[in-house]
């Protein structure tokens, strides 16, 4: 696997890492740092390549530690790193330093961590939580990015200080007592001990309490070893059966020296551990240091005696994360039973908790110490060969009873600040996550590997559910979704699943945009309706079966964000469960109620049909619209309507745009010739055609004879082929490109009765630097003024007059075309409505 | 009387079931002097929330711990795993805090709860352990023997000890006598995989097993052993003690050494090793049985003393002085400007209190807020009512400009379109100065035209409110101004709702609560930032050592509950699987089967729910349990 890296080699002597995930623009970032500097130049980027350490079977999962530990082994080689975005990432490297006598590298410089989003939602997001804030707190310099060009002196400057360091005398001698309980465990008490004696320190000594034992033999070994070794002055002490606690505690009541360290009786000791362990206590001033451990079966030494090598095989590994108390509600993340403490510490709390009925003694005498404020590390070594034994004592108790024995530690501290049963409630959480997904009959998705995240933000992953294909050449609605798509594709993972068959001339680009794209086949049996639901009619068309197995398959995956493109969508909410954000591209109950009251007097089916359909989509936009906490509108007065009508949640504004680089240079005024762009087969727009054919285009022809029009759009149907034809109007169908068919036109009309959301195809005629005759509903949302930026008309003949009136006169031409143009660039840009919707949705996932 | 747990209803929120129940008890319940709930889902809460605000004293409410939602949850070995869970904790202990009597069977079922953040007043919490209201059984003077046979009492399950039990005699298998099983299911069929010789004694009545022990209680050992924390005061055992000379031991866990007493032998630790120890000690010593501490008529007594004493109890009632003008009223207005006059009204309409408003509109410069805000400025020029304007600012900020201005005790923060009812001042003010809190909040009813949904906030529970921060709800507001300032007023973040100021009090261990009548009109609430309310959240557990537990909860309890409702999806999911959408590549689905006799128990369940009413069926079973009875006693 290979993450990107830039490598600035020799800089003042110096060789300087910057790493970011993938390449992205920590990269530049970087560079700028360097600007200027005669050593720098472009051969310095190179590639690192560097890999997640395989474990194998490793408690706890977390795929961030183990990139973590590979990147700490990959960067050893510089003196000075810098952690764009990835400080998690860091954590390992800084672990190592804090514990060695060569601090590598020197320096190291990380970014914080950006917000996860409002919940931590496994175990492995808790640990990845933590490994952030534990690299924030060991780094040299915490900054952003940005601010990183003001630290490069002071980082080289760093980067140069002496590299070795030495730890503190202990303040007895011997510095350490290894405090072993004994019970029961004949056969592997003898090679523990001597692997004691093998110790490459000797600065400590040993303590061994016999807990009462009564199995046979047991107290026989305990009396051999004790005379063996009586010539190291060790002591073998025996005690009434009062379970480990007791044990141990007694050990630290006869022990005299600074440091004590407990090690199990049936495990077996490397022979760095005393050294090791000591030197990390000494060096970094830490209170209680665990370390990792290597888990074997058998009863033979899982070390060749001779070479030192590892011969047992490998069961598991036990890597703790560290001081993590949020994490230590849930499981055992701060390690143990192997721990090197200040005594003086331990007396502080009053030691190991005597209880002899349930285990986790371990576990809970370093919450404790955690929660009193002591400070807890993990030593980044396996100096603990821990023996599987059938029947340890977590094996044989009762596990909720040990949980609870960790869970009484945090609750006083809780109840302080009020939040009562939250101990209880965050295991209970953990337990009830990790039973369900153990019971899962396919494994769930897991977290995307931090090498797939990109830039300084996290790339979050969203899914979008749109309810036609989103082909931009086709209406507003198909246009907007598009562009809806093509912005967040660009700076985040997008899946889009979209409904009825899509073209090659869409689908390319789609694809290559997006992660996946669905297409799904329209007309498809319908879904199941909720009881008792009342659906309209165009919802419950969009409502389809294999969709819906879509939907529900891509649930399984994590989702940051999902987006219901129009209320079309709305039935597919309760299939996906995360954040959810509904776009709309109009108020449809409004849209329909417009139809509805066209043509009252002489009412055509479609009218009346909307009629009820407007009350049916009223009533379900107030059943869906609170479902959904973030919705986004077209206009003000859409979003308004939203959040009167919905109650709660917030709606935000993100206005129609166009492409504002798409002006027609070579336009002219006197083309004489009028163009009718729409989607050819919305009610609206064949109403405005016929109101355009039977009213206006007559009066504009009487007053100017060579007038032309051109009707364009998508799917006519063969009312709009009459009606283009009774005009004597040309019908450009299908048209690949507008722009193609608007450079022969001087002017764009939009003369519509009926709408909601705004008319897109203003802002793109204007963006062609068309000039526009619009009715007062055909602008509606968009702050445009008369006469400024197009002319607004609504009566038939006024209107009629407006556009001769553009094509006769040049200097009204060149005034709405310069300002058309001047006002999309300024407010009407895609870029710009995403960009604030965006902002708001990184902002209400915690990520702003 | 049988009362219900009302339904969800979309006309009233947050639903809460324990609260809704109690609410209904609340009316059934009121004419009584003395009415005594039982702690477990407590339907004192209503009533005890109601008595706090007002003079009030009848009827007396005592709550009688035996084992609340938490105690049943942890002898269950389960978790709180929902904000229901949560809730009900909540309930349950704002009703014990707040009855006028607590009475406890044990000082360790009070100890136990004090431990997991109850609070009880100290003079009206009362140790009187259980009544018993019927006569032991004569027993005949006991000869000692040999133990020749060991009576488990109590369930065959897990929790109340069988299997320890089991691993006990385990250890001293072959040594040991017969053993019989008496609990109330244990049939010989269900301890037939038990390690040893066994009779199962099910269904007996409490005469009769207590008879049963007295015909043995020369040559048999009793045995109960419940694990840690399973048992509490068990009625049980006490019966037991009711046979003299009963040879007995049992786990020392719960209320049990209150019973038995510390002393002696009697007492074993709730784990294998020391039952078997406790066990062979009473094989080899059969000596005389001890007798149990527990009097079960001085308890008795005790009972109708406290009767007596809580029926006699008047609750002296207080009002904290306040200088006059008590109240400062800041309001916040942006964009809402239709509401505002009508919040004006009202407070012009406002009874029985002195107060100062102090409105910041934060509307943009221009248009018609202003002009709106500048007639009503006008026609309160004398009456010491500021009207400020400062555009651009966040709600938050305007109520702490407006806070900032004013020096009375309280502050009643609202919003432009709420709307106080005419008493909503005093009454609030009248509520606070009786309790002494430092923070109210009211219910709500909906605008004029807004449809009819009431909201009345449930009350700072606030791990609750980390999954669901709707029950602290944030219609109008009135917070001591000590509280408010040393709290550093409101976030002013323009997505900070007023729920946050709430959570950060609550943190702080300021006292909050709801005053249970809805003083107000209000638009529906919109919650603010739910990552800022965590935020609020992670900010004092970082001071605790313990950041990322707020996170945590919410993360996992909402992924659970996600993986949950796909896993109840998997029938459908097999379907849809096979129909057309192979090419998500999902085809290493295994699907689990289904359970088809399940299916059909719940189809013919439902049917029988349906056809039939309630009380048809209550008597359909007591006439179908009476016919067996009447089969078992023909058979025995």
């Amino acid at each position: 696997m290979i993450r990107s890296v830039m490598v600035v080699r020799e800089l003042r002597g110096l060789r300087v890492l910057h790493l970011a995930r993938l390449t992205s623009s920590a990269i530049l970032l970087a560079a700028t740092c360097y600007e200027g500097d005669p050593c720098w130049n472009e051969e310095g980027i190179a590639v690192l390549r560097c890999a997640p350490v395989d474990r194998g079977s490793c408690w706890p999962e977390s795929a961030e530690m183990r990139w973590s530990e590979g990147v700490a082994r990959a960067v050893e080689p510089f003196h000075v790193v810098w952690f764009a975005d990835c400080a998690e990432l860091a954590a390992y490297t800084l672990r190592k330093r804090r514990f060695a006598r060569t601090a590598r590298p020197e320096c190291v410089v990380v970014a914080p961590p950006v917000s996860r989003g409002p919940g931590l939602r496994s175990m492995a997001a808790l640990i990845e939580d933590f490994l952030g804030r534990y690299a924030c707190e060991h780094a040299d310099f915490v900054a952003p990015a940005e601010e990183w060009r003001g630290l490069v002196e002071e980082a080289a400057r760093i980067g140069t200080l002496p590299k070795t360091r030495v730890p503190r005398a202990p303040a007895t001698s011997p510095a350490v007592t290894v405090c072993v309980p004994y019970f029961n465990h004949a056969a592997w008490l003898p090679p523990l001990l001597e692997s004691l004696a093998r110790q490459t320190s000797r600065d400590f000594t040993v303590i061994v309490v016999d807990d009462g034992s009564t199995a046979s033999g047991a107290q026989e070994t305990f009396a051999r070893m004790q005379e063996q070794y009586r010539p190291e002055g060790w002591r073998f002490v025996r005690q009434q059966n009062s379970g480990p606690s007791g044990a141990r505690n007694h050990a630290v009541r006869l022990a005299s020296t600074e440091f004590v360290l407990f090690y199990d009786a049936d495990d077996f000791a490397p022979p760095k551990l005393v050294e090791r362990m000591l030197e990390a206590a000494c060096l970094s001033g830490d209170d209680v240091l665990a370390c990792e451990a290597y888990r074997f079966a058998g009863d033979s030494s899982p070390l060749d005696p001779r070479t030192g090598e590892i011969t047992a095989p490998l069961q598991a590994s036990w890597v703790p994360v560290g001081n993590h108390l949020a994490a230590s509600l849930c499981d055992d993340v701060h390690g143990g039973p192997v721990m090197i403490v200040r005594r003086d510490a331990i007396q502080a709390i009053g030691g190991f908790t005597p209880e002899s009925g349930p285990g986790f003694e371990d576990y809970e005498f370093i919450v404790r110490m955690a929660l009193a404020g002591f400070r807890v590390d993990v030593v980044p070594e396996t100096l603990h060969f821990y023996r599987d034994v059938q029947g340890g004592v977590s094996k044989v108790t009762d596990r909720f009873s040990n949980h609870q024995r960790i869970l009484r530690n945090y609750r006083p501290v809780f109840h302080e600040l009020g939040l009562h049963g939250l101990a209880d409630a965050v295991h209970g959480a953990y337990r009830a996550l990790k039973k369900v997904s153990d019971s899962a009959p396919f494994p769930r998705q897991r977290p995307a590997p931090p090498m797939l995240r990109e830039g300084r933000r996290r790339r979050l992953r969203i899914l979008m559910l749109i309810p036609y294909p989103p082909d931009p050449v086709f209406g507003g609605g198909a246009k907007r979704s598009y562009a809806l798509i093509e912005y967040f594709a660009r700076r985040h993972d997008v899946t889009a699943v979209c409904l009825g068959s899509m073209q090659d001339r869409c689908a390319q680009p789609l694809t290559r945009l997006c992660q996946r794209v669905f297409a799904i086949e329209w007309g498809g049996p319908p879904a199941k309706l909720p009881p008792g639901a009342v659906v309209p009619t165009r919802v419950r068309q969009c409502f389809d079966r294999t969709m819906q197995a879509a939907v529900n398959a891509l649930s399984w995956e994590t989702w940051d964000l999902t987006i219901f493109d129009q209320i079309y969508m709305g039935l597919y909410r309760s299939s996906v469960d995360g954040f959810r954000v509904l776009g709309e591209h109009n108020v449809e109950s409004q849209l329909l109620g417009r139809i509805a009251g066209l043509n009252e007097a002489n009412p055509s089916p479609e009218t009346a049909a909307a009629g009820l359909e407007s009350k049916l989509m009223g009533m379900f936009e107030e059943e869906t619209w609170p479902q959904f906490s973030f919705r986004f509108g077209v206009s003000r007065a859409d979003c308004d309507t939203m959040d009167r009508r919905a109650g709660r949640g917030r709606t935000i504004l993100a206005p129609n745009g166009c492409n504002p680089d798409s002006e027609i240079r070579d336009a002219r005024p006197d083309c004489k010739t009028v163009l009718f762009p729409a989607a050819l087969n919305y009610y609206p727009n064949i109403d405005a055609l016929a109101h355009m054919t039977g009213e206006i285009w007559p009066r504009v022809k009487a007053r100017m004879p060579s007038a032309q029009l051109i009707v364009a759009g998508g799917n006519p149907g063969p009312v709009v082929r009459s009606l283009a034809a009774r005009a004597g109007a040309e019908l450009v169908a299908d048209p690949l490109r507008m722009e193609d068919v608007a450079r022969s036109c001087s002017a764009v009309v939009a003369p519509l009765r009926a709408g909601g959301g705004t008319r897109m195809k203003i802002l793109d005629a204007m963006a062609m630097g068309l000039p526009v005759i619009s009715t007062a509903l055909g602008c509606e949302g968009l702050e445009v003024a008369d006469n400024q930026h197009l002319l607004i008309r609504d009566d038939p003949s006024d209107f009629a007059g407006a556009v001769v009136e553009v094509l006769t006169d040049e200097a009204t031409w060149r005034r709405l075309r310069k300002n058309g143009m001047q006002l999309v660039r300024d407010r009407y840009s895609w870029d710009r409505s995403f960009h604030d919707l965006e902002v708001e949705l990184l902002r209400e996932l915690g990520m702003g | 009387m049988d009362i219900c747990t009302p339904p969800a209803s979309p006309k009233r929120g947050p639903y809460v079931a324990a609260c809704a129940l109690s609410e209904a008890v609340a009316e059934a319940v009121a004419e009584f002097d003395i009415v005594y709930f039982q702690d477990l889902a407590n339907s004192a809460f209503t009533l005890a929330r109601r008595k706090r605000f007002t003079d009030d004293f009848r009827p007396v409410l005592v709550t009688v711990l035996h084992g609340p939602g938490e105690w049943a949850r942890a002898a269950a070995r389960r978790y709180p795993i929902s904000a229901s869970d949560l809730e009900e904790n909540y309930v349950e202990r704002y009703a014990a805090e707040h009855s006028d009597w607590v009475v406890s069977p044990s000082r360790y079922m009070q100890t136990w709860l004090e431990q997991r953040g109850w609070r009880f007043r100290g003079d009206r919490v009362r140790t009187v352990g259980v009544p018993v209201v019927w006569n032991p059984p004569p027993v005949a003077a006991a000869r000692t023997s040999p133990v020749r046979r060991i009576l488990y009492l109590g369930r065959w399950d897990t929790a109340s000890g069988s299997d320890t039990f089991s691993a006990a005699l385990a250890r001293i298998a072959g040594t040991h006598p017969e053993v019989t099983i008496i609990s109330p299911r244990a049939s010989e069929e269900s301890v037939r995989g038990a390690p040893f010789r066994v009779k199962g004694r099910a269904g007996l009545k409490h005469e009769e097993w207590v008879r049963l022990l007295a015909r043995h209680v020369g040559d048999s050992l009793c045995v109960f052993p419940p694990m840690a924390d399973c048992a509490h005061f068990p009625y049980s055992l006490i019966e037991a003690c009711m046979v003299g000379g009963l040879r007995l031991i049992a786990s020392r866990t719960g209320g049990i050494p209150e019973i038995l007493g510390e002393g002696g032998d009697r007492l074993f630790d709730p784990f294998p090793q020391p039952l078997a120890k406790a066990l062979t000690a009473v094989f080899e010593g059969a000596g005389p049985a001890p007798a149990p501490v527990y009097d079960i008529a001085s308890a008795n007594r005790r009972w109708l003393n406290l009767h007596g004493e809580a029926l006699d109890s008047r609750r002296p009632g207080r009002l904290f002085s306040v200088p006059s003008p008590a109240v400062d009223v800041c309001v916040a207005c942006a964009r809402e400007q239709a509401g505002f006059p009508r919040l004006v009204e009202a407070l012009e309409r406002q009874t029985g209190v002195e107060f100062t408003v102090t409105a910041v509109d934060t509307s943009p410069p221009g248009a018609q807020t202003a002009a709106v805000s500048n007639g009503i400025a006008e026609r309160h020029q004398t009456s010491g009512w500021r009207f400020l304007t400062e555009p651009g600012l966040s709600a938050g900020a305007a109520w702490n400009r407006a806070a900032a201005r004013g020096r009375a005790e309280f502050l009643l923060i609202a919003d432009a379109n709420d709307l106080p009812e005419t008493n909503a001042i005093a009454r609030m003010l009248e509520c606070i100065r009786r309790t002494g809190d430092d923070c109210l909040v009211v219910g709500s009813r909906p605008l004029p035209g807004d449809g009819d949904r009431e909201f009345l906030p449930l009350g700072p529970c606030l791990t609750a409110a980390i999954l669901d921060p709707d029950i602290l709800g944030s219609p109008m507001m009135l917070v001591r101004r000590s509280a408010f300032e040393a709290s550093h007023g409101f976030r002013e973040l323009p997505d900070a709702g007023r729920e946050e100021l709430q959570i950060r009090l609550g943190l702080a261990g300021y006292r909050l609560d709801v005053i249970p009548e809805f003083l107000a009109h209000a638009p529906a609430s919109v919650p603010g930032s739910r990552s800022l309310l965590l935020e609020t959240y992670e900010e004092a557990l970082s001071r605790r050592g313990a950041p990322g537990a707020a996170k945590a909860l919410l993360g996992m309890a909402c992924e659970a509950e996600s993986v949950t409702a796909r896993m109840n999806d998997l029938p459908y999911r097999r379907r849809i699987d096979n129909a057309s959408f192979r090419r998500l590549k999902y085809n290493h689905l295994e699907i689990s089967r289904v359970d088809f006799r399940r299916r059909i128990y719940l189809l013919l369940r439902g049917c029988y729910r349906a056809a039939l009413p309630l009380q048809t069926r209550y008597w359909l079973h007591d006439f179908v349990m009476g016919v067996l009875d009447r089969l078992r006693s023909v058979r025995a």
